[in-house]
């Protein structure tokens, strides 16, 4: 049996071994803790995407369509003579629901999933009409498949009848398997009457590298 | 501390200490003095309402227990008090089943838990000085799973065997220092007690013959000894007076005085035991739910290197219990925490963890002692922030044979590892059958192990793996690659598909498939069947993703092996 002199170091050994655990508890709080805010900051589930501040960001229209060429009378590019601040406009109808947008491709678009783009469009809203069963959407098409979809419901703004709106979505691009990979934009018209949109634009942002400035989109 | 884990728990659910095999325990008492094994008198959902751990048979008026009655009689003081106090109070006791027995059934755990590291340092005081001693009480209560099965799931039979063990030796170490009868008697009282609570337990009878034996001439006297009548059948007798209410019971349920009460079950792998999984898998392995165990281990590498008596007999137990566990059909013993039929052997490798304890006591480097005692710590802490996880979380482990990842989110999950990782890979071998997406596994073809699943011909639509996208946390996988092995015991086309879908709440939103046909080359042959699935860049709360095997024709086939891994770039 050893003897009881034996043990002399042993108690301030295990004291050091408990203040060992103790650094590495708080270590580990410390690093939880980190990642729970980086967590908040990141996992935020939002309804729409918003570029809140894009003075980190070097802007470049990519497409804009007032519809003010071609001939009203040829039925086959569904204008009208009527348009926000212009003489023609585009008429969504059920056999044509979806209106010119933006289809580039990835090859074409500079930077990565740092980039945003910003779509926007005016709807005319006619005078005592229920809903405007619309939608703005904004796409990536990797064969076939939208990898991601966002649309943004028209009746769901705040439209003022018998007046043309303004209607504007935000939207991340992702990272795509793809340089083949399409970006496409478009209003989509679900209802079984008419509606008119105009001046579709389609706005990209870039991010500006700045070696003392780091804008994170907030997502 | 029992009280405080089970005090927001109610009655009838997969927490309360009346639940699935505890209830299978249990119900012998209720049984006896409230039902007089008459089911006519139970309710009739009593064995669905506690978890199925007995059942009740109203056609042949049986109430089917698999377990002896071994843990009952332990608990059975505490019972008597509960329904006494229930009758002095006038409190309604429910047949056995109100709060009062629950909160009892946890009392009962606590006190023989008391009492086991009570004899178990009377024990341990032969051969160690009380600092010792303590040390390894403190590890063996704190470090391992003994902590789980006495203070959250004490009414499993591994704290009273704990006991048993215990109160054994102590008598044993009396009985061999004094050679006096009544420590023999109540040696092979411990004995009988152990075997009726757990029938493997029996082999603790080697213990009496090999304990603090130098020489063989020790060992062959302690045999002739025991096979004097009076010592012999001194312990036979308790035998049979412990296991005859026993047989009456195997005589009511199944009209035999001995039967095999584990139907389906049993020790199917004593030629191929699973040793590997057993002790070191993440599902219940017992080096990776107890790794304090390694305590033992390298004090029984210390003593039989220094040749110290008990050396080979505490090595010996543990390589017996390791096959005995790994021969059980379910070697990884359902929803437990750890292997928990180590526990009560703990009470014998007490011996090897002293002498580990002894020799870091003795003088030496005061770093690596300190780092040593930081290690040991660590793992105590571990256990207990995994045990008080398992019970606030999960019950059961859902994750595979090998399935390290699931493994080190559950350690991060309880707080031991910070941060938790992201979910990058999923296994499922089918052996867990916690995971197993059919309700009866398949044994006739298995690509590994024990088990594969078919299909069931009546559902088109088998569901082999499902997780919300938030799961993933920031930023979720562009693509996953899903592999699997298939066996078609057929040449007919069966129209099967692995089938992957991406659904916001009810909504299909993508889906994509893998037909299986082409690529089975011969039949009776396996064959791997993968494919890249793309996931769709959406963030909503309510986007799922799913992997399904689509059988629309209910054909033959099976599924084993299934490995998922995520990828977050392209």
């Amino acid at each position: 049996m050893p003897e009881a002199n034996n043990y002399r170091n042993v108690l301030p050994a295990a004291l050091t071994g408990l203040v060992l655990l103790g650094m590495f508890i708080l270590w580990n709080d410390c690093q939880g803790r980190r990642d729970l805010r980086k967590k908040k900051e990141t996992l935020r589930v939002v309804d729409r995407e918003q570029l809140p501040d894009t003075s980190g960001y070097r802007s470049k229209q990519w497409v804009f369509y007032d519809f003010e060429w071609g001939n009203p009378a040829d039925t086959t590019l569904h204008l009208t003579l009527t348009g926000h601040n212009s003489r023609q406009s585009f008429c969504l109808k059920p056999w044509m629901p979806f209106s010119p947008g933006l289809w580039v491709q990835f090859k074409d678009l500079p930077g990565g999933d740092s980039c945003w783009i910003r779509v926007s469009g005016s709807v005319w809203a006619p005078p005592g009409s229920d809903s405007l069963p619309c939608d703005l959407v904004v796409t990536c098409n990797h064969n076939n498949l939208n990898l991601k979809y966002v649309s943004f419901p028209v009746e769901e703004a705040n439209l003022q009848r018998g007046a043309w709106n303004r209607i504007t979505l935000d939207y991340r691009i992702p990272d795509l398997p793809d340089k083949e990979d399409v970006l496409k934009a478009y209003f989509w018209y679900r209802g079984d009457g008419e509606m008119l949109v105009d001046n579709i634009r389609a706005v990209l942002f870039e991010k500006v590298a700045s070696p003392t400035r780091d804008i994170k989109p907030d997502h | 501390m029992t009280w405080f884990f089970h005090k927001d728990i109610g009655r009838f659910t997969d927490q309360s200490e009346i639940w699935s095999d505890r209830a299978g325990y249990y119900i012998y008492l209720p049984a006896t003095f409230f039902y007089h094994f008459d089911t006519r008198q139970i309710p009739s959902d009593l064995d669905i309402k506690t978890g199925g751990g007995f059942s009740v048979d109203t056609l042949t008026n049986k109430i089917e227990t698999k377990y002896t009655y071994g843990v009952a009689l332990m608990v059975a003081p505490f019972f008597l008090t509960a329904h006494l106090a229930s009758v002095v109070a006038g409190y309604d006791d429910e047949n056995g089943f109100s709060v009062l027995y629950h909160r009892m059934m946890n009392l009962a755990a606590v006190v023989y838990l008391v009492a086991g590291l009570w004899f178990l340092k009377r024990f341990l005081d032969r051969y160690f000085r009380p600092a010792v001693t303590y040390a390894v009480l403190l590890l063996i209560f704190t470090g391992t799973n003994l902590f789980y099965y006495s203070l959250i799931d004490g009414l499993m039979s591994h704290v009273y065997s704990f006991f048993l063990f215990a109160l054994f030796l102590w008598s044993l170490k009396k009985f061999q220092e004094t050679d006096l009868y009544p420590w023999f008697i109540l040696l092979a009282l411990s004995l009988a007690l152990a075997t009726l609570v757990r029938p493997t337990n029996v082999i603790l009878i080697l213990v009496y013959f090999f304990l603090d034996a130098l020489r063989w001439k020790t060992i062959s006297d302690r045999i002739k000894q025991f096979l004097q009548p009076k010592y012999i059948l001194v312990f036979l007798l308790f035998l049979f007076v412990l296991f005859f209410p026993q047989m009456i019971y195997w005589k009511y349920v199944s009209g035999s005085w001995l039967h095999f009460s584990y139907r389906g079950e049993g020790f199917t792998n004593l030629a191929h035991p699973a040793v590997i999984p057993v002790l070191f898998s993440p599902v219940n392995g017992f080096f990776i739910y107890a790794p304090v165990a390694l305590v033992f281990i390298a004090g029984m590498v210390y003593m039989l290197y220094k040749k110290i008596p008990n050396g080979i007999l505490a090595t010996a137990f543990f390589l017996i219990v390791t096959w005995i566990c790994s021969s059980w059909k379910m070697w990884y013993f359902g929803c437990s925490y750890g292997q928990r039929p180590y526990i009560e052997y703990y009470a014998l490798f007490a011996l090897p963890a002293g002498w580990f304890l002894t020799t870091l006591f003795k003088p030496g480097k005061f770093l690596p002692k300190a780092l040593l005692f930081f290690l040991l710590f660590l793992l105590i802490y571990g256990n207990i922030r995994m045990t008080v996880s398992l019970f606030r979380f999960e019950r059961c482990y859902y994750g595979s044979t090998w399935d390290w990842d699931h493994y080190m989110r559950s350690v991060e999950r309880a707080g031991i590892l910070s941060p938790i990782r992201p979910l990058r890979t999923y296994e499922n071998d089918f052996e867990n059958l916690a995971l197993s997406p059919v309700r009866k596994p398949s044994a006739v073809y298995t690509r590994s192990g024990q088990y594969s699943i078919a299909p069931e011909k009546n559902n088109p639509l088998t569901p082999l793996y499902s997780v919300p996208l938030t799961f993933f946390g920031d930023p979720t996988p562009k693509w996953f690659l899903a592999e699997t092995w298939v066996f078609k015991p057929g040449q007919r086309p069966t129209g099967a598909s692995l089938y992957y879908t991406f659904t916001k709440d009810t909504t299909l939103l993508y889906h994509d498939c893998l037909e299986l046909d082409p690529l089975a080359k011969d039949s009776f042959t396996w064959f791997r069947a993968g494919k890249t699935f793309i996931v769709p860049d959406l963030y909503d709360s309510t986007l799922q993703i799913n992997l399904f095997l689509r059988n629309p024709e209910g054909a033959l086939l099976y599924i084993d092996d299934l490995k998922l891994k995520f990828s977050f770039g392209w």
